[in-house]
C-alpha cells in the first residue's frame, strides 16, 4: 500500500508522457476537447429550462478554465515536441464530462461511457498513477455534484455507476499495480540470485586459480580487491588500508620501486601492465605474484581507474628453482666426470712417453669410473622420469631379508670403501616386496649414507616386523639432517641447504626411494634422532598374510 | 715452480698434479681448505683452490691465505663463478688471482703456460 502511495505521489509530480504516438493521440484528443468546449458553451445557453445561474456557472467552467487549458495544452506540445501535463489532462477531462452530466441530465449515460473510456485510455497510457488519479477525480467531482447548488442531492442510478466505475477502475489499477509489483520483485529476486550464483562462481574459480581481482579508483585513491585478493596477501579486509599506499605497503621492499614504477607508467602511458614480484604478508610469510593491469577511461578519455588481477604463483616460482637448481645440479654432475674423462683422455696423449705404466692404468681406470658414474646418472634419471610419468609397477613377492641385503652390500662394496656395515635382522625374517624396487630403495639409502657420513663410521641397516609390516632402518654417524629439511629431502632434486655440500649425486636418489616404497602401498621418513642419520621405510605383510599367495611361493 | 692443488675430488687433483708434472712443476695436495692451511703457503709458488668444498670453501680459504701473508699466485676455479663471488674475490683475494670455470683445462693450461713463462 505504502509503494502504491508512493507511485502516486510521484505521478502527481511527474512533468508528463514524453514523446511518441501516444503523445500524438493525446493532442488529438485535446482538439477535440476544444471543439467541444466551445459546442458545449453554445449548448449551455441554448438549454431551453436552465436557470440564469446554471449558465453562469457553465459559462465559469467551461469557458473559464477548460478552454484555456486545453488551448494552452495545443500551444506548448506544438513547441515542446509534446510533454502533456497528465493531471491537467485528466482534470478536463472530468470537467467536460461533469459538465455535460450537469447541463444534461439525458446524456449521464454517455457522460458515464466517456468517463470509462477515459480511465481505459488513461490506464493503457500512463498506468497505474493516471487511471488512479481520474477515478480519484471522479470520485470527488461526483461529491461535488451532490453537494452543489444548483444541483439537488440526489442518488440515482447514476451515481451508483459513477461509484461503481470508479471502484471497479481502482480494483482492476490495483490489481494490475499488484501483479506487475510481484513480477517485478519477482524479476528482480531472480536476477539477484543469478547474480549472486555468478558472483560465487566467479569467487569460487578465483580461489581456485589462486587469481584475486582489484580495482582502483584513482581519482579518489581507494582500492577494491576480491576476497580472494584478501586471501592471497593474507590480510583481513576491516584491517587493511583500501589505498594504492596501502597495497605498496605489502609489496616486498626491494620490489617496491619496480612495482610503484611500473604501475605508474602504465597509468600514465595506457598500456596494460604485466609483471611479478614478491609480497610480504603480515605473518612474515613471502609470495610471489604475477600482477597484471590496466588503465580505465571514462568516455572523454581520461583515467578514472584501473583495474586487474594479482595470481599467486608462488608454487610455480618454487618449482622452477627446483627445476634451475636440477639442471645446474646436474650440469655439474655431468661435467665432473666430463672433465676427469677429457682430462685424462688428454693427459695421457700428451705425456705418453712421460709418465710410467702404472700411472696409464691408473689414469685410465679414472676415465672408466667417470664414465660409469655418467651412466648410472644416466639411469637413475630414466628411472625417475618412468616413475614419476606412472609407467613403474612392482610385483612384491615373498623374500628372505637377511641374505639378500647381505648380497646387496656385498655388491655396493666398492662404493661403501671406507665404511663398516653392519647388518641387525633377526633371523628368518621375511617380507613382501618386489625385489628390484626394494634394491633401488635399500641401495640408494646405504649409498646415502656412505656419500654423507665420513669414512670409518659405521652404516646399520636394521629390520623389524609387526603385526602389520615390516620396519626397515638405514643409520650413519653423518652430520645428519636438520630438522627444517626432514620432509624436503624427498622431493626430487633436493640437494639440501647448504650449497657448500659436495657431494655427487642427482637428488633423485631419496626421491626414487619414495616412489618404490610408496608403490608397495608403505611409507618413508627420516628419523628424529640426537646424531646421524636415520631413515626408515615400513611394507605391508598384507600380500604375506594371504594364504593363496603362500600357497603359490609353495609351489 | 712449486704448487699446492686444493681440491676434495680425488680425481681432479690426479689430473691436475698430472698437468702441473707435465710442465716440470713440483706438486703437492690437499684434500681441504683447513688442510691446505695447515701447510706453510710460503713453501709454493702457485696455489690452486677449487670453490666448492665441504668445510671452508675455495674463497674463504683464499682470503685466509692472503691474510696469512701469501702474495703468490692463486689460481680459483668453480664451475659457478657468481658475479657476487667474482666481486668478492676481487676484492678480498685480488693480487694476483686468477679465474678458470672448473671443466675449461685449455683454460687453465693457458693460466699455467703464462705463469711458468713469467
Amino acid at each position: 500500500m505504502r509503494t502504491f502511495l508512493r507511485s502516486l505521489a510521484r505521478s502527481f509530480r511527474a512533468r508528463g508522457l514524453q514523446g511518441g504516438p501516444w503523445t500524438d493521440l493525446l493532442r488529438a484528443m485535446h482538439r477535440v476537447r476544444v471543439l467541444v468546449g466551445v459546442s458545449a458553451l453554445g449548448v449551455a445557453w441554448l438549454l431551453p429550462d436552465a436557470t440564469p445561474r446554471e449558465r453562469i456557472l457553465f459559462a465559469v467552467l467551461v469557458g473559464g478554465f477548460y478552454l484555456p487549458y486545453a488551448v494552452t495544452v495545443l500551444a506548448i506540445t506544438r513547441r515542446r515536441q509534446g510533454s502533456v501535463s497528465r493531471i491537467g489532462t485528466v482534470v478536463a477531462d472530468m470537467l467536460i464530462v461533469f459538465t455535460f452530466q450537469a447541463a444534461l441530465p439525458e446524456t449521464r449515460f454517455v457522460g458515464m461511457i466517456g468517463y470509462l473510456l477515459i480511465v481505459a485510455i488513461y490506464s493503457a497510457i500512463g498506468g497505474l498513477p493516471a487511471g488512479a488519479t481520474i477515478t480519484v477525480g471522479a470520485i470527488g467531482l461526483t461529491l461535488l455534484a451532490q453537494v452543489v447548488d444548483p444541483f439537488p442531492p440526489f442518488v440515482d442510478l447514476y451515481t451508483l455507476c459513477m461509484f461503481a466505475a470508479a471502484a471497479l477502475g481502482l480494483a482492476f489499477l490495483l490489481e494490475r499495480a499488484g501483479r506487475e509489483q510481484r513480477r517485478a520483485i519477482h524479476e528482480l529476486d531472480e536476477s539477484v540470485g543469478k547474480l549472486e550464483e555468478t558472483r560465487s562462481q566467479l569467487e569460487e574459480a578465483q580461489r581456485l586459480a589462486h587469481v584475486g581481482s582489484w580495482r582502483w579508483d584513482v581519482a579518489a585513491n581507494i582500492t577494491s580487491w576480491s576476497c580472494e585478493l584478501y586471501r592471497i596477501f593474507g590480510v583481513d579486509s576491516a584491517h587493511h588500508q583500501a589505498t594504492y599506499e596501502g597495497f605498496l605497503q605489502l609489496v616486498h621492499p626491494e620490489d617496491r620501486e619496480m612495482v610503484n614504477g611500473t604501475v605508474r607508467s602504465s597509468r600514465e602511458t595506457g598500456d596494460p601492465f604485466s609483471l611479478q614480484h614478491r609480497i610480504i604478508r603480515p605473518d612474515h610469510a613471502v609470495r610471489w605474484l604475477d600482477s597484471r593491469g590496466q588503465v580505465v577511461r571514462d568516455r572523454r578519455g581520461s583515467t578514472v581507474a584501473m583495474v586487474g588481477t594479482g595470481q599467486d604463483i608462488t608454487e610455480r616460482k618454487e618449482l622452477e628453482r627446483l627445476r634451475r637448481e636440477f639442471v645446474s645440479g646436474i650440469s655439474h654432475d655431468v661435467r665432473t666426470p666430463l672433465t676427469s674423462i677429457k682430462g685424462f683422455a688428454s693427459l695421457i696423449r700428451s705425456s705418453w712417453r712421460d709418465i710410467g705404466d702404472d700411472e696409464r692404468s691408473d689414469y685410465l681406470a679414472r676415465i672408466e669410473r667417470s664414465a660409469h658414474e655418467l651412466e648410472t646418472l644416466v639411469v637413475q634419471l630414466l628411472e625417475y622420469s618412468r616413475l614419476e610419468a606412472g609407467h613403474a609397477s612392482v610385483a612384491p613377492g615373498r623374500m628372505r631379508f637377511e641374505e639378500w641385503v647381505r648380497e646387496l652390500l656385498d655388491e655396493l662394496a666398492p662404493a661403501l670403501a671406507g665404511h663398516e656395515v653392519f647388518v641387525d635382522v633377526p633371523p628368518g625374517l621375511e617380507l613382501n616386496a618386489d625385489a628390484s624396487a626394494l634394491r633401488r630403495v635399500v641401495g640408494n639409502l646405504v649409498e646415502n649414507a656412505a656419500k654423507f657420513a665420513p669414512a670409518t663410521t659405521r652404516i646399520r641397516v636394521e629390520a623389524s616386523r609387526s603385526e602389520e609390516q615390516t620396519l626397515v632402518s638405514v643409520c650413519d654417524e653423518g652430520p645428519g639432517i636438520p630438522e627444517g629439511e626432514r620432509e624436503r629431502v624427498f622431493d626430487a632434486f633436493y640437494r639440501g641447504a647448504d650449497a657448500k655440500t659436495n657431494a655427487r649425486g642427482t637428488g633423485l636418489g631419496l626421491a626414487v626411494a619414495k616412489r618404490y616404497v610408496e608403490l608397495h602401498g608403505g611409507r618413508i621418513w627420516v628419523e628424529e634422532t640426537q646424531s646421524g642419520t636415520t631413515i626408515s621405510f615400513s611394507l605391508p605383510l598384507a600380500g604375506l598374510e594371504r594364504p593363496g599367495e603362500r600357497a603359490i611361493f609353495a609351489a | 715452480m712449486r704448487c699446492l692443488v686444493v681440491d676434495d675430488e680425488d680425481d681432479i687433483r690426479v689430473l691436475l698434479r698430472g698437468f702441473f708434472m707435465s710442465r716440470g712443476w713440483t706438486v703437492d695436495e690437499a684434500a681441504s681448505g683447513s688442510e691446505a692451511l695447515a701447510r706453510n703457503a710460503e713453501d709454493y709458488d702457485v696455489i690452486v683452490l677449487d670453490q666448492r668444498m665441504p668445510g671452508l670453501t675455495g674463497y674463504e680459504t683464499g682470503v685466509r691465505l692472503r691474510s696469512d701473508g701469501f702474495r703468490g699466485p692463486i689460481i680459483f676455479y668453480s664451475a659457478y663463478v657468481t658475479p657476487e663471488l667474482e666481486w668478492n674475490l676481487r676484492r678480498n683475494v685480488g693480487l694476483d688471482l686468477h679465474i678458470v670455470s672448473k671443466p675449461d683445462l685449455d683454460h687453465l693450461m693457458s693460466v699455467i703456460e703464462r705463469l711458468s713463462a713469467a
